[in-house]
C-alpha cells in the first residue's frame, strides 16, 4: 500500500516486495491520473538512469490495469507525452549544443541513453502493445519511441546535416590515411538505420546516399591521377587496393547493405568508365603484356575486367586483334595461291616461308595462347572461343593451308628428321590435330594427306609405322571411318609387300628365265593408292619388260582372275653406269684439237673410266638405257622413243643436264631455257664424282607446283559434287518433299564436317538431279521439290 | 471430221501416207488464215497432242477436233481464237508452254536446241513477256548452250511472277541457275 493510492510523492525508495490487493472494480478519474502521472515519473527516472529503485512489476501491473479498465489511450498519450517532453528539452539542448568535435558522441551517447531507456520502457508497458497498439494498430511502444527520438533530434536544428557533415569529414580523413574514432561512425550507422523503423530510408537519404556520392566523385577524381601517372599494371594494382580498402571499411563501419552498393560504385568508377583505356595503353596494355609474356599482370586485369559487364567483352575484342595481326601476318608470308596471271619474281618466292615452318609457328603461336588462357584468363570460355574463331579466320584464309597441314605432319613422319621419342610425336600428332579441327577445307587434306602417305609408303620414307597408325587413328576419332578407309587399305598393301617380294625371289629360283636384273616389286591395289588418272604406258628397255612379264606370269598364277599393270611413275631403279673419260671422236673435242694445232692431240686428258651406280626413277631409267643403243638423242626421238610424257621429260632431263654439277650425267646441246625437240643429248663421258652411288634427285617442289595444284583442286572440286548430289538425294528420299531453303540448309549441315558447300554448287547439283529425274519440282510450288522413287 | 482430214492428209507432195504432212498443214494453215509463227498453231498442235512438227494423224487430228469441238475450218479458226488467251490465263497457258517443250525437241534428247526455243519463246510470249529481249539477248550469250526443261518450265513462272525491275527476285530462291545468270546479268545493264 506504501505506492498505491495514497499521495502525489510516491515514496519508491528499495520497496519491492509485491503486494496483493484487493481488485478494483472501476477506476475513478483522479487514480488514473494519479496512476499515469506515476508512471510517467518512472520514466523520467529511467531516462535519467535512475531506476535503481523502481520496482518493475508495480510499473508494468499500473500500465496493465490502465489498458484493462479502457484508458489505453490515456495511457499512451501520456508515455509519448513523457518521452517527447525529454528528449524536446534536455537532450536537443545537450546534442545542439556541441557542433564540435564533441558533437558525434554526444548524439550517439544521447541515442544509445534513449534506446535503452525505451527497451525498458517497452517492457512496462508490454500489454499495452499487445492488446491496446494491436487494437488501433497504432505504433508499438520501442517504435514510437524511436520515432520520436528521429522527428525530435535528428530532424531538428540541422542535426541531420552536421551528422551528415562529421560522417562524411572522417571518412575523406581516413581515406586521406588519418587514423579515426570509427566506432563513432559505426553507432552513427546503426543509429541511422534504427530510425528508418521498418526500413532503412533514413540511413540512406541522411548517409549512405551521399556517402556513395562522395566516394564517387573522390575515386573519379583518383582514377585520372592513377591513369596519367601509371601504366595499365600498376594502375590494376592500385585498383584493387582501393577495392580491398574501401571493402575494409564497408565491413568495419557501415551497413552490411552498403557494402556492395560501394562496390558498384567502384567498379563502376574506377574500372568501367576506364577499362577501355587501360586495356589499349600503349606499351602497357593487354597487348603489350601479351607481347611481352606477363602472365600475372593479365590475369591480375583479368580478374578485375571480370567483375563489371562488358569487361571480358572488351578484353577479348582486344586479344583477337592482336592474334590476328598476328596470324594473318604469318599466313601472309607463306606462299599462297597464285592469282590469275600473277608471276612471282625469284626474290619474293625465295622470301615465302617454307610451309613446315609455317605450320610450326601457328603450333607455337597456339600453344602460346593456350598458355595465357590456362594462366591468365582461367580458362575463361568466352576466350577459349574467341581465340578458336581468331585461328579459323585466318588460318584458312589461306587456301593452301589443307596442303601445308599435311607437308608438316609429313615432315615429322618422314626419316631423316630430327628423331622424336614416342611423347614427342604424340604431342606433335595432337598439336597438328588441333589445326586440323580449324580447317574449313577438311576434305581438301584428307587428299592431300592420302597422297603424302602414300608417297611416304612408296618411297619407303616412313620414320614409323606405328606413329602413321597413330595418326590415321586420331583422324579416324575425329572424321569416322570413310575418312580413313583408304590410308589403312593402303597400309594393308604394304604390310603384304615382304612376303610377295619373297615368294617372287622362290618363284625365280625355280623358273630361271635369265633375268637381267634383280626385281623389287609393290603391288597396289587399284582405286585405293592416288594416283594420276592414268598412268603413261612408256617403252620399256626389253631387259625390263621380261622382268615384268616375268612378275605377271608369277603373280596371275597365284592370283587367279587378278589383273595387273605397270606403273611407271612411282618406281625407281639402280643402274650401274660407266663413264669412259674424254673420247677422241667427239666433235667438239677434234674441234678444240684442231685449233690447239696437231700436236696437242696427243696431250689430250685422258681420264680413266669412272663407275658408278645411278639411283633414279623408272622415267629416267628408261631414257638412259637409250643410250646403250648409240651416243647421242634429240629430245623429240626421246620422246617418241620411250613415250614417257613431255613434261616428264623434260624434267628428267633437265635434271641429267642442266641441273647441280654433282648429277650431270648428260650434255645437252641446246639454246634455250627451256629444253626443245631438236636439243641434243649425249653422255657425259667426263662426269666425275666422289661418290660411288649418286642418287638422281629430279627438281621437284615439296609442295605443289601451280598446274599440280589446279589439278587437285578440280579432284577435290569434281569430289564435292559427288558428296553434295550423294548429301541431296539421301535427304529427299527422307524427307520425301522439302522446300529449297530447307533443303540448302540441311545439306550444309551434313557435309560442315568436310566442307563448306557453296549454295550455288548445291542449287547446281539439284538441277542436275533434276535433269536426271532423281527429284521434281512441285506442281504448285516451284520451291518444293519431291523425291522421285 | 474425217472429210476435212482427208482434204489435207495424204498431200502429193509429202511422203507420209496416212497423215497430214508438212504441205498439207501449209494448205491447212493458209484455210486457217494463219501464220506459221501464230501461237494458235501450237494450241493447235497441243490440243492435239502431236508428236511431230508439221505432222498430224488421224488419232491427233480426231482428238484435237473433238476437244476443241470443231468439225470446220471455220468453227476450228473461232475456237482457236477463243481460247487463244495468253500467259494471263494461266490454267490454259501453263500446259500448253510445257507441251511446247516437248513438241519442240528432237525426240532423241533430254534438252531443248537453243534456235528453236527462241523462236518457241516468242511465238508464245508473243509481247506479253516485257523482258523477252532481253531474255533472248542473254540466251545467246551462252554459246549455243541448249535449254533444260526445268528451265524452260521456270521460266513461265519467271515471266508470270517476276517484276519487270526485277527488283523482287530472289538470288538465294529456288530459281534455275541459268536464271540467276539471266538477272545478274539484266542488273548490270
Amino acid at each position: 500500500s506504501a505506492m498505491s493510492r495514497s499521495g502525489a510523492t510516491a515514496s519508491s525508495s528499495g520497496n519491492n516486495r509485491m503486494r496483493i490487493r484487493a481488485f478494483p472494480t472501476a477506476m475513478d478519474e483522479a487514480y488514473v491520473d494519479q496512476t499515469l502521472t506515476m508512471l510517467q515519473d518512472a520514466i523520467k527516472e529511467i531516462q535519467r538512469k535512475n531506476n535503481g529503485g523502481l520496482s518493475f512489476e508495480e510499473l508494468y501491473r499500473n500500465a496493465y490495469t490502465m489498458v484493462l479498465h479502457k484508458h489505453g489511450e490515456k495511457l499512451y498519450n501520456a508515455l509519448k507525452e513523457v518521452v517527447r517532453e525529454h528528449l524536446k528539452g534536455p537532450i536537443r539542448k545537450r546534442v545542439g549544443g556541441t557542433m564540435d568535435d564533441l558533437f558525434l558522441e554526444t548524439l550517439n551517447v544521447a541515442w544509445s541513453e534513449h534506446t535503452t531507456a525505451m527497451v525498458m520502457i517497452r517492457d512496462i508497458f508490454m500489454y499495452m502493445d499487445r492488446v491496446y497498439v494491436e487494437q488501433q494498430k497504432c505504433e508499438p511502444v520501442y517504435n514510437l519511441g524511436i520515432g520520436i527520438f528521429r522527428d525530435e533530434i535528428v530532424r531538428q536544428d540541422r542535426v541531420s546535416e552536421h551528422l551528415k557533415k562529421v560522417l562524411l569529414e572522417m571518412v575523406a580523413e581516413e581515406r586521406a590515411g588519418v587514423t579515426i574514432k570509427w566506432s563513432g561512425i559505426k553507432s552513427a550507422c546503426a543509429m541511422l538505420v534504427a530510425l528508418g523503423i521498418e526500413n532503412k530510408s533514413v540511413y540512406e537519404m541522411d548517409f549512405e546516399g551521399p556517402f556513395l556520392k562522395e566516394t564517387s566523385e573522390y575515386y573519379k577524381a583518383a582514377s585520372q591521377k592513377f591513369l596519367m601517372e601509371n601504366c595499365a599494371s600498376v594502375y590494376v594494382k592500385k585498383v584493387e587496393n582501393c577495392i580491398a580498402e574501401e571493402t575494409d571499411r564497408a565491413m568495419r563501419y557501415l551497413d552490411k547493405d552498403t557494402k556492395n552498393k560501394l562496390l558498384q560504385v567502384l567498379e563502376d568508377v574506377l574500372v568501367s568508365q576506364h577499362m577501355q583505356t587501360v586495356v589499349d595503353m600503349e606499351n602497357s596494355g593487354l597487348k603489350a603484356m601479351m607481347r611481352d609474356d606477363k602472365i600475372d599482370d593479365m590475369r591480375s586485369l583479368y580478374l578485375l575486367l571480370r567483375r563489371v559487364n562488358n569487361g571480358l567483352n572488351v578484353m577479348t575484342t582486344c586479344m583477337s586483334e592482336y592474334l590476328r595481326s598476328i596470324g594473318e601476318k604469318l599466313v601472309d608470308e607463306v606462299e599462297g595461291v597464285s592469282k590469275e596471271g600473277e608471276t612471282v619474281d625469284a626474290a619474293t618466292a625465295a622470301a615465302r616461308k617454307d610451309p613446315v615452318r609455317f605450320i610450326q609457328e601457328l603450333i607455337d603461336l597456339k600453344d602460346r595462347f593456350d598458355h595465357f588462357l590456362k594462366d591468365a584468363f582461367d580458362n575463361d570460355a568466352s576466350f577459349k572461343n574467341k581465340i578458336q574463331s581468331d585461328f579459323e579466320f585466318f588460318f584458312n584464309k589461306n587456301k593452301r593451308s589443307p596442303e601445308f597441314l599435311s607437308l608438316y605432319i609429313d615432315d615429322k613422319l618422314k626419316k631423316g628428321q630430327k628423331c622424336l621419342n614416342d611423347n614427342e610425336m604424340e604431342s606433335m600428332l595432337d598439336r597438328s590435330m588441333v589445326l586440323f579441327r580449324f580447317l574449313s577445307e577438311k576434305d581438301a587434306f584428307e587428299k592431300y594427306y592420302k597422297q603424302h602417305v602414300a608417297k611416304r609408303l612408296l618411297l619407303d620414307k616412313s620414320v614409323s609405322d606405328d606413329a602413321e597408325k597413330q595418326m590415321i587413328t586420331k583422324l579416324k576419332t575425329e572424321c569416322g571411318c570413310q575418312f580413313t578407309q583408304r590410308l589403312e587399305s593402303m597400309f594393308k598393301d604394304k604390310e603384304i609387300w615382304g612376303t610377295l617380294n619373297v615368294n617372287f625371289k622362290d618363284y625365280c629360283t625355280n623358273n630361271p628365265v635369265g633375268l637381267q636384273m634383280d626385281v623389287g616389286v609393290r603391288v597396289l591395289t587399284a582405286g585405293i593408292w592416288p594416283t594420276q588418272s592414268a598412268a603413261p604406258q612408256c617403252v620399256l628397255p626389253d631387259s625390263c619388260q621380261a622382268a615384268f612379264d616375268h612378275f605377271k606370269a608369277y603373280y596371275t598364277g597365284a592370283h587367279n582372275g587378278r589383273k595387273i599393270t605397270l606403273n611407271t611413275l612411282l618406281g625407281s631403279a639402280d643402274i650401274k653406269a660407266i663413264f669412259y673419260g674424254a673420247t677422241p671422236n667427239s666433235d667438239e673435242l677434234s674441234q678444240q684439237e684442231s685449233e690447239a694445232g696437231p700436236s696437242s692431240r696427243d696431250t689430250a686428258p685422258k681420264r680413266k673410266e669412272e663407275h658408278k651406280i645411278l639411283q633414279v626413277n623408272t622415267h629416267t631409267m628408261i631414257l638412259l638405257m637409250r643410250f646403250n643403243i648409240r651416243p647421242k638423242f634429240t629430245f623429240e626421238q626421246l620422246k617418241t622413243d620411250t613415250q614417257i610424257p613431255e613434261r616428264d621429260l623434260q624434267r628428267c632431263l633437265q635434271s641429267l643436264s642442266m641441273g647441280k654439277p654433282t648429277q650431270r650425267i648428260l650434255s645437252r646441246k641446246g639454246k634455250g631455257k627451256e629444253i626443245e625437240d631438236q636439243d641434243e643429248f649425249t653422255v657425259n663421258d667426263m662426269f666425275t664424282s666422289k661418290l660411288t652411288r649418286i642418287r638422281i634427285q629430279n627438281i621437284a617442289n615439296k609442295s605443289e607446283t601451280e598446274p599440280e595444284r589446279k589439278e587437285t583442286r578440280n579432284k577435290i572440286d569434281e569430289d564435292r559434287k559427288h558428296e553434295v548430289e550423294a548429301a541431296i538425294v539421301r535427304i529427299m528420299k527422307a524427307r520425301k518433299n522439302l522446300q529449297h531453303n530447307d533443303l540448302v540448309v540441311e545439306v550444309t549441315e551434313q557435309l560442315q564436317s568436310r566442307f563448306k558447300p557453296d549454295p550455288q554448287l548445291i542449287k547446281m547439283r539439284i538441277e542436275s538431279l533434276i535433269e536426271r529425274e532423281y527429284i521434281k519440282r512441285s506442281d504448285d510450288n516451284h520451291r518444293i521439290y519431291q523425291y522421285q522413287a | 471430221i474425217k472429210e476435212l482430214f482427208d482434204k489435207y492428209a495424204n498431200h502429193p507432195q509429202d511422203n507420209q501416207p496416212g497423215k497430214i504432212g508438212p504441205n498439207g498443214v501449209s494448205r491447212l494453215l493458209d484455210d486457217l488464215r494463219l501464220d506459221a509463227e501464230d501461237r494458235k498453231v501450237l494450241i493447235l498442235a497441243y490440243k492435239m497432242g502431236a508428236q511431230i512438227m508439221c505432222e498430224f494423224s488421224w488419232d491427233e487430228w480426231r482428238k484435237g477436233m473433238r476437244d476443241l469441238k470443231a468439225d470446220s475450218v471455220k468453227s476450228l479458226r473461232s475456237r482457236l481464237d477463243k481460247i487463244d488467251a495468253g500467259p494471263k490465263d494461266s490454267s490454259q497457258f501453263k500446259p500448253l508452254y510445257q507441251f511446247a517443250f516437248t513438241y519442240g525437241k528432237n525426240a532423241g534428247q533430254r534438252n531443248l536446241e537453243l534456235s528453236t526455243a527462241l523462236v518457241y519463246w516468242k511465238i508464245l510470249f508473243k509481247d506479253q513477256f516485257p523482258l523477252l529481249p532481253q531474255w533472248e539477248e542473254f540466251m545467246q550469250t551462252r554459246s549455243g548452250k541448249a535449254v533444260t526443261k526445268d528451265t524452260w518450265n521456270l521460266l513461265f513462272d519467271f515471266a508470270t511472277s517476276i517484276k519487270p525491275d526485277l527488283s523482287d527476285y530472289d538470288e538465294n530462291g529456288a530459281w534455275p541457275v541459268t536464271l540467276d545468270d539471266f538477272v545478274k546479268w539484266a542488273r548490270t545493264r
